[in-house]
């Protein structure tokens, strides 16, 4: 009795489910899917955002959000020739917001009364009007007034919010007047800046840390570690002092003279060597030594007699009592000649109380004129094409302030920190784009459909022929598998291609390839401490010559076919996707200066071949011959210096932020190639261990930075468009990953034509002359960027010129070794055509706004069908 | 037998304060890392994890988001799930996980029960023996393994729907068409362990005396089977299902991963990864009180399944 | 009525052995002990016995093939990924279409003639017997118009299929090949095609702005033969044949070229010595190798053993021998698990023991401890202990994965071995013989260690056994939601292996297939053996033969 029940249980249920699937196939003819006539953009993401607030977003997936929802002032276009064809490569500026293109007001806002702005009535490019239209309104319908634009970025810039997007208006390429000091008004800092001298001459308290001071103490050790004190760094030491020295002495002795006014005498030493090492004994700690060594360490025995002070803006700091004045101004003396001691001193500085209106930001409405006057600190240059304005002003910084007000959320208890949520449901997300939120269903989905409020339908060089898309529909799908299934049902418009498909649908007529600006680099590690009898090799990751031989040792063809799903051989910093030149499609890479720099980094001789093109073509990267020769020198040249012993083994490790089978390619990939040329020296067979640690997560640049490990596989990508701002990620102390190898004391020297000799400014065509200039690489960079070579300020031919020095010489440190570019390839559903069958820099695939259909919503739910819900993209 | 039960429920109000305090200390240990990228401003950036009192002593955290708590504020998501109410969030959630569960327990926990009887009676006949085969492969396979199968073969070769249904209409019927996948999934595993248990624990019961008194007695084979077979194999097997019950909230991660349902079994490991505190604390108190509730109710069961273990009795 | 005396004179008895003393004759079986007897009793269930034995061949396979096999678990081939199983048999007998390291697949016709170009130029079959069937299907295109393609559908041999490619030699390797080809007469080394004749070279010229992207192709080189490109996007290139339907080759000549030191005197069919074999760049040459036979070289060179590519179970994801991985991974997988498990099950009965059988104050505090530790989730455990142990201690980086991953399961895993003891005690511990042994003055400890702990044997040993597949169980789904990466460059573990198997689940299954079927097989024979073990160690079954 009681199996029967129980099996008749189990049967009803699988009866259910029978029944469940066969409804849902056989219901096919009279579908009312067939009918349907809008067309939906289907597509999917693996990972959602919830909130999608435009002043405080920080991942990609946050911004997708609100590019549907929101028009810039401009935006890119294609550019047509006579005949209605797209042309290659090229763009225009289309005003959306803005009713035209801004003019530069420089001279007229220079002119206001006592204002505090960086620039005069000659400057240009400072101060601009951007006429806005009129009309425009929101999605429901409330006018989009000139005020909402203040409201905004008097919110984005809200101390009390502190804004993830604050910072992009004053720390990046755009700079609005007192932003920063609207942000941070009022707050307390420590500050050595030129406000020092005011502040001490007020009377203020200054202090003085070793650590925070300027670069004599600084982090980077300065003179004070030069002199044993703080052990970080020696090879400042080496070229100020060490170098010269050897010089003097070398100098000496084929002269015959004594140094040191008779103190050395040549005659007492045989050989150079003894004479070389006593005159630096001498200079160092012998009668000879500067003032300098013992004032520092009096400033540091004086500094632990006080206590710090403990917590406020200062804390950390030491209150300078007059005692140590005295050391510090020793100090100085022995090192500028001068009493200076308070130069190396910081003051409590405070940003000045700054109200909103005197921020670069204001309205302008007097009948003739209507739109928004920008000021700025770094000026904009806009040679005809306007690019800058879409590149920096594609994006908008507007919030509806009724909505906005309402979405505020005081601080909890034990956070200062207002929150706000504004943008994270329908009624929060207002819309002034052409499309508005109309659906979204947390961790799901969401839906987008046309604005018809949209002031740009009503454009026609906005939106004539253009917006084919009505609805737009993107689903949570976190597997790729489900998502590559849904595909082929006919429920997506495109899928990117993953490794497993890729043999057999890479020469699909739906497949598209799309290049990328990232380029992998192996970055060896150089800031390694000295431990010459800890048994392990270390040290010799600081040998230039070893770590070229680690690069020659990669086959990055093979690289690139092994590690990557898809990507080139890569040689240089850049690759095809970086314009020097945006405007008329000036690549760097494919110029002849960036040519030049990979085959002379690579060991690549041009007499060797008929042309430049021919040698570049030739280079290979991987030459094992001058790799095994490179490593057998470094290891002798090290041992014989005594910082490695000949049975010390290599025992270094790869890091990453992860453990998984595509995270290790690159790690046994390099393990062979290293191994392959270490074949011979004491680092063969068991002379080498290459551990891999995966436990890094997020901190994996931080703990590299910070010299936890010794070889990471990593990248930059970003500012395509601005190659000279984009060489900061591989100099700039904060990005810069190869922390060891410190930029100012590199010395690099290139040659410029059409300048003055001693100051190095561009002097115009024709006039000025050739000369080459030598200065440290950062310096070189701080002036290509924002110095005397700065955009506007120098030609592009020799800009180009010193890009490719730089480029040259971090290629040469040899600590970022570029191994591939990488590029994107996925499939097209064939419901969809894109604008263009190529890729165009600026306007990509097209985007929305673009797309055309093969079929509407309801024919294509009847041709899926007809294929028996399964589509062939072979 | 009350006072029993409001000793155990003050107990358990403690051990959810210490699990409370031991979570808020292990997260908190873990270092939060400022990533700056190209362009970013790093004072600014550290500037704004001051402002949110994550750089001060942990106890002191600790007292103001108790005093938080108490109030009813569960505070909001800093990255994870950036700008929205921790409750809200969860309770908007929540509804997906219970109805794939609560279907799945539907389904299982008859069937299991069955197939363990049935199996436990025909005890090592063809019967057992097929079921058995048929409960080790499903409990040996790894469900994103046979919840991957079942997507391919049911619903891209099949009918059915890739993913569960947008949209919040819970109970219609394009919802539970939609939701049939993820359901036959999960209650695999759920039918595989209740069939094995019950089997197992029922072999065990129907060899003992007092089966063999009751056949004497007189009881058919069916009458002596329920009547103290199945009451006495009871006492492992009805916690069992409570647990399944507990279970339900968690959700299944992998199920929900694969089959797009926007429930909550991501929103705990996710809270673990991005270090965002009001959630992980919110999701570890919530399943460690749903845990202990569970765990009283299978304490008092025992007494009600059979009679002789009196709880407190020496 | 009388009685009548019955009279039995004494001669009618005898003395049975006056001469020998009559004693029990000696047992002739020995005492069935409590082990001996569960033994006989396990030895009656037919499933534990098969089940036992399965667990012995699994045991034994993880312990022997290893060893049997000729490759190990670091060994990686980058270009044999997701490689299809092959079995000795499908590869000596051509007609047999079962494990013989093919797929029927259905491929576009760029893709076909590049396989069959393959066929032609080395003799490899790529495509099957060379054999294969066209379908046509009409493409829906822009603006309505459409366009006929031909599908084939064949046999595509995963080991041929990689068929030639460029790459970067020494000059030592280059000659070291052409004395290798000489002496085994195999053809390694293939004709290059000229740089700008290229595949790549060729979309260079019809759109800059992506081509460099196209390269994706980047099959250059199988694409020995003369194609023509069309000339719209998508750019796809198709073979051009000669009037009797044959490839047209399209090798390099160069009779000036004094740079190609070819001298070998393997020559591809058709070569009078005017094919160029090798360009001379910065390393030495670039070539163009089959990679078929170049493996053969690499490993015949180094000695290892490996005469050619053959995996019988095939490759995973990253190119490793399934049959060793899944071997190694199972010795792995094994001794940890089996270490958790005892070691739980001695701490679960422990705690379980004292907390089931004194109950009252002790249960409810113990109750209340192990909720506390049940409750912290063993994620955060095991990241806490991660994060401690890279950056306090020194042990290496690999072994931290693997000293988190103990830690954190013996943290909390006793506590289900504990609670389902403590279960058990409450069942037994008022029943009336526990009742009299107390009240025949047995002290706790005897009661808990001969009363009530064996009669609970049973589950115990089926919970304890049922732990090690469970281990690793858990250990593959930490794998899968990427929290936990056991495998090592030398050591893997089946969760490992079953977590990187589930991408390849719809494309090539073969990958998850084995170790899907070793956890099932070994979770089937761990639950009959513990159901044996269970009824064999129940003390209540004994003597009854039932």
């Amino acid at each position: 009795m009681k199996q029967r029940k129980l099996i008749a249980v189990v049967a009803i249920v699988l009866v259910l489910v029978l029944c469940a699937s066969v409804f849902v196939a056989c219901n096919k003819d009279e579908d009312p899917r067939y009918l349907a006539t809008t067309k939906t953009y289907k597509t999917y993401a693996s990972s959602f955002a919830t909130s999608w607030n435009v002043l405080d977003y920080e991942t990609s997936d946050q911004g997708d959000m609100f590019s549907y929802s929101s028009s810039g002032f401009y935006e890119f276009d294609y550019k047509f020739d006579e005949n209605g064809d797209v042309v290659d490569g090229q763009f225009t500026i289309v005003p959306v917001m803005a009713s035209d293109y801004p003019t530069d007001i420089t001279a007229e806002i220079a002119a206001e009364p006592d204002n505090d702005y960086l620039f005069d009535e000659e400057d240009t490019g400072y101060a601009w009007y951007i006429p806005v239209r009129k009309g425009m309104t929101w999605d429901n319908g409330d006018p989009i007034e000139l005020e909402d634009w203040i409201y905004s970025m008097k919110e984005q810039l809200n101390p009390l919010f502190m804004n993830y997007r604050a910072d992009s208006y004053y720390s990046s390429s755009t700079v609005i007047h007192n932003a920063k000091n609207y942000l941070y008004s009022g707050k307390t800092i420590m500050a050595s800046d030129d406000g020092l001298i005011a502040a001490i001459n007020g009377g203020a308290d200054f202090y003085f840390s070793p650590a925070a001071s300027n670069y004599l103490f600084g982090p980077y050790g300065g003179l004070a570690s030069s002199y044993g004190i703080l052990p970080t760094f020696d090879s400042l030491y080496n070229d100020y002092f060490v170098v010269t020295y050897e010089e003097q002495a070398a100098a000496a002795w084929e002269a015959g003279e004594d140094l040191a006014d008779g103190a050395i005498k040549k005659a007492d030493y045989d050989t150079l060597e003894a004479f070389t090492q006593a005159y630096v004994d001498y200079k160092f700690t012998g009668a000879g030594a500067s003032p300098l060594r013992a004032a520092i360490s009096e400033v540091y025995t004086i500094i632990d007699t006080l206590t710090p002070v403990e917590e406020g803006t200062a804390a950390g700091y030491y209150l300078v009592t007059d005692e140590l004045l005295a050391a510090l101004d020793a100090v100085s003396q022995g090192f500028f000649g001068g009493n200076y001691g308070w130069a190396m001193c910081s003051y409590i500085g405070q940003y000045p109380e700054t109200t909103f209106d005197q921020v670069g930001l204001r309205t302008i409405d007097d009948g003739e004129r209507y739109g928004l006057i920008l000021i700025l600190d770094v000026p904009y240059v806009d040679n005809g094409s306007h690019f800058v304005w879409a590149y920096d002003f594609g994006g908008n910084w507007l919030v509806k302030p009724d909505v906005y007000e309402a979405c505020k959320v005081a601080p909890a208890d034990g956070s200062e920190l207002w929150t706000s949520t504004y943008g994270t449901s329908i009624e929060t997300s207002p819309s002034y784009g052409p499309y508005k939120l109309t659906a979204y269903q947390t961790g799901k989905y969401y839906e987008f459909s046309k604005n018809d409020a949209w002031f740009g339908y009503s454009i026609p060089e906005l939106s004539e022929g253009y917006y084919e898309t009505d609805k737009i529909q993107c689903s949570l799908m976190e597997e790729w598998d489900t998502a590559w299934m849904a595909f082929q049902k006919g429920d997506l418009a495109g899928i990117g291609m993953d490794v497993k498909i890729a043999d057999e649908y890479k020469t699909s007529a739906r497949a598209y390839f799309t290049p990328d600006d990232y380029v992998n680099t192996v970055q060896i590690q150089t800031s390694i401490a000295a431990e010459p009898d800890d048994g392990i090799a270390k040290e010799i990751l600081l040998n230039t010559k070893f770590r070229k031989a680690l690069s020659l040792a990669i086959d990055r063809v093979e690289y690139a076919k092994q590690c990557t799903t898809s990507s080139l051989a890569g040689f240089g910093i850049y690759n095809s996707m970086h314009y020097y030149d945006v405007e008329n499609g000036g690549v760097y890479r494919n110029t002849d200066i960036a040519k030049q720099v990979i085959c002379d980094v690579y060991a690549v001789d041009v007499n060797d071949y008929d042309s430049l093109d021919d040698a570049y073509a030739a280079v290979v990267g991987y030459d094992l011959a001058l790799a095994k020769q490179l490593v057998a020198e470094a290891i002798a040249e090290e041992i014989a210096a005594g910082t490695i012993k000949a049975t010390d083994v290599l025992d270094i490790t790869y890091g990453s932020s992860v453990d998984s089978e595509a995270a290790r390619r690159p790690y046994n990939f390099l393990k062979a190639a290293w191994e392959k040329i270490f074949e011979g020296t004491q680092f063969a067979g068991t002379g080498f261990v290459f551990n891999y640690d995966g436990t890094h997560g997020d901190a994996y640049a931080n703990d590299f930075k910070a010299g936890q490990y010794e070889v990471l596989s990593a990248g930059w990508s970003g500012a395509a468009w601005d190659p000279f701002y984009f060489m900061m990620a591989y100099i700039h102390d904060d990005y810069r990953y190869a922390q060891g190898w410190d930029p100012r004391t590199v010395k690099v020297t290139v040659t410029l034509n059409n300048v003055d000799p001693e100051t190095g400014e561009w002097l115009g065509e024709g006039n000025g002359e050739t000369a080459s200039f030598t200065m440290d690489a950062l310096t070189m960079w701080e002036e290509l960027y924002e110095g005397t070579w700065a955009e506007g300020e120098c030609n592009v031919e020799n800009r180009l010129l010193i890009l490719g020095a730089l480029e040259k010489t971090v290629l040469e440190s040899y600590c970022s070794i570029p191994v591939t570019y990488s590029f994107g390839a996925a499939l097209r559903s064939y419901q969809i055509e894109a604008f263009t069958d190529t890729y165009n820099t600026f306007m990509g695939w097209g985007g929305i706004k673009y797309y055309s259909y093969n079929y509407n919503d309801g024919d294509w739910a009847r041709y899926v069908d007809s294929q028996n819900g399964q589509l062939n993209y072979k | 037998m009350i006072k029993y039960t409001i000793k155990r429920f003050c107990l358990m109000l403690f051990t959810l304060f210490s699990i409370m305090t031991i979570c808020f200390v292990l997260i908190k240990s873990l270092p939060l890392v400022v990533d700056v990228g190209l362009g970013k401003d790093a004072e600014f950036l550290e500037g704004i994890i001051e402002a949110r009192g994550y750089r001060k002593p942990v106890m002191e955290q600790y007292v103001t988001y108790l005093g938080r708590i108490f109030q009813g504020d569960f505070g909001v998501g800093i990255n994870m799930e950036k700008g929205t109410y921790v409750l809200d969030n969860f309770l908007q959630r929540l509804p997906a996980t219970m109805i794939i569960n609560i279907y799945a327990m539907l389904i299982s926990v008859p069937v299991g029960l069955g197939l363990g009887i049935f199996a436990a009676l025909k005890k090592n006949k063809w019967q057992d023996q097929v079921i058995s085969t048929g409960v080790m492969i499903f409990i040996s396979v790894p469900s994103y393994v046979y919840a991957f199968l079942v997507q391919y073969l049911l619903c891209f070769k099949g009918g059915l729907p890739l993913q569960m249904k947008n949209g919040t209409d819970w109970l219609s019927w394009d919802m539970f068409v939609s939701v049939l996948a993820p359901v036959l999934s999960l209650s695999f595993g759920t039918i595989a362990g209740f069939a094995r248990y019950t089997r197992a624990e029922l072999t065990e019961v129907l060899t003992s005396d007092f089966m063999l008194l009751a056949r004497t007695k007189g009881l058919t084979r069916g009458q002596a089977t329920i009547r103290h077979a199945l009451r006495n194999a009871m006492v492992p097997i009805f916690p069992m299902i409570i647990g399944e019950f507990v279970g339900i909230i968690g959700g299944s991660l992998i199920i929900e991963q694969i089959f797009g349902v926007p429930g909550v079994g991501r929103l705990y490991l996710n809270s673990i990864t991005t270090l965002d505190y009001d959630y992980f604390m919110f999701l570890s108190m919530f399943y460690t009180a749903i845990g202990l509730a569970a765990g009283i109710l299978v304490d008092l069961s025992y007494g009600f399944i059979d009679p002789r273990i009196r709880m407190g009795a020496k | 009525m009388e009685r009548t005396e019955y009279v039995i004179n004494k001669s009618s008895f005898e003395f049975v052995n006056l001469d020998s003393n009559i004693h029990d004759n000696k047992l002739d079986t020995k005492p069935v002990g409590y082990l001996r007897d569960a033994l006989r009793r396990f030895a009656k269930n037919k499933g534990s016995v098969v089940a036992a034995g399965i667990i012995l061949i699994l045991v034994l396979f993880a312990i022997i093939a290893p060893m049997a096999s000729d490759y190990t678990v670091s060994f990686r081939d980058p270009y044999f990924r997701t490689t299809l199983p092959i079995c000795t048999a499908a590869k000596n007998n051509p007609n047999m279409d079962f494990w013989d390291g093919c797929s029927e697949v259905e491929l576009a016709q760029t893709t076909f003639e590049l396989y069959y170009g393959i066929n032609v130029e080395s003799g490899q079959e790529a495509v099957k017997r060379g054999e294969y069937t066209v379908r046509q299907v009409t493409r829906e295109l822009k603006n309505n118009k459409t366009r006929v393609d031909n599908l084939y559908t064949f046999r595509l041999n995963s080991y041929y299929k990689v068929g030639a490619y460029y790459k970067n030699l020494t000059l030592e390797e280059y000659r070291s090949i052409q004395e290798y080809q000489d002496r085994t007469g195999k053809q390694v080394l293939y004709p290059v095609v000229a740089k700008k004749e290229r595949v790549t070279a060729l979309l260079d010229q019809l759109d800059p702005s992506t081509a460099s992207s196209k390269t994706y192709i980047n099959d250059d080189g199988n694409f020995w033969y003369k194609v023509k490109i069309s000339s719209k996007a998508p750019y796809t290139p198709t073979a051009v044949f000669d009037e009797n339907g044959n490839y047209i080759n399209n090798y390099a000549v160069d009779p000036t070229s004094d740079k190609d030191l070819y001298t070998s005197k393997m020559l591809v069919e058709g070569d009078t010595k005017q094919y160029l074999y090798g360009i001379k760049n910065q390393n030495g040459f670039e070539v163009r190798i089959n990679y078929y036979e170049y493996f053969c070289y690499v490993h015949y060179m180094a000695g290892d053993g490996i005469e050619s590519p053959h995996f019988i179970f095939g490759t995973n994801g990253d190119g490793q021998d399934i049959f060793t991985c899944l071997a190694a991974g199972a010795r792995f997988s094994f001794l940890l698990a089996i270490l958790v498990s005892i070691i739980n099950l001695t701490l679960g009965a422990i705690y379980g023991a004292i907390e089931g059988y004194y109950g009252g104050l002790a249960d409810i505090c113990m109750e209340r401890i192990s909720d506390i530790l049940g409750a912290i989730p063993m994620m955060i455990v095991l990241t806490l202990v991660r994060l401690q142990l890279s950056n306090k201690t020194d042990i290496p980086s690999q072994d931290i994965a693997l000293v988190s991953m103990i830690i954190s399961f013996l943290a909390t895993g006793w506590i289900g071995m504990a609670s389902s003891v403590r279960m058990q005690f409450y069942r037994f511990k008022n029943q009336e013989y526990v009742l009299a042994a107390r009240t025949l003055g047995a002290r706790d400890r005897r009661i808990i260690l001969k009363h009530i702990l064996p009669n609970s044997l049973g589950t115990l040993i089926t919970g304890s056994v049922l732990v090690i597949p469970g281990v690793m169980f858990s250990e593959s789904s930490l794998a899968y939601l990427g929290i936990l990466d056991l495998s090592t460059s030398t050591s893997t573990s089946i969760g490992v292996l079953l977590a990187n198997g589930q991408p390849y689940l719809t494309t090539y299954p073969h990958v998850i297939l084995f170790p899907a079927l070793f956890i099932s097989l070994l979770m089937l024979s761990f639950n009959l053996f513990g159901n044996g073990l269970r009824d064999a160690f129940n003390p209540q079954l004994r003597g009854s033969e039932g």
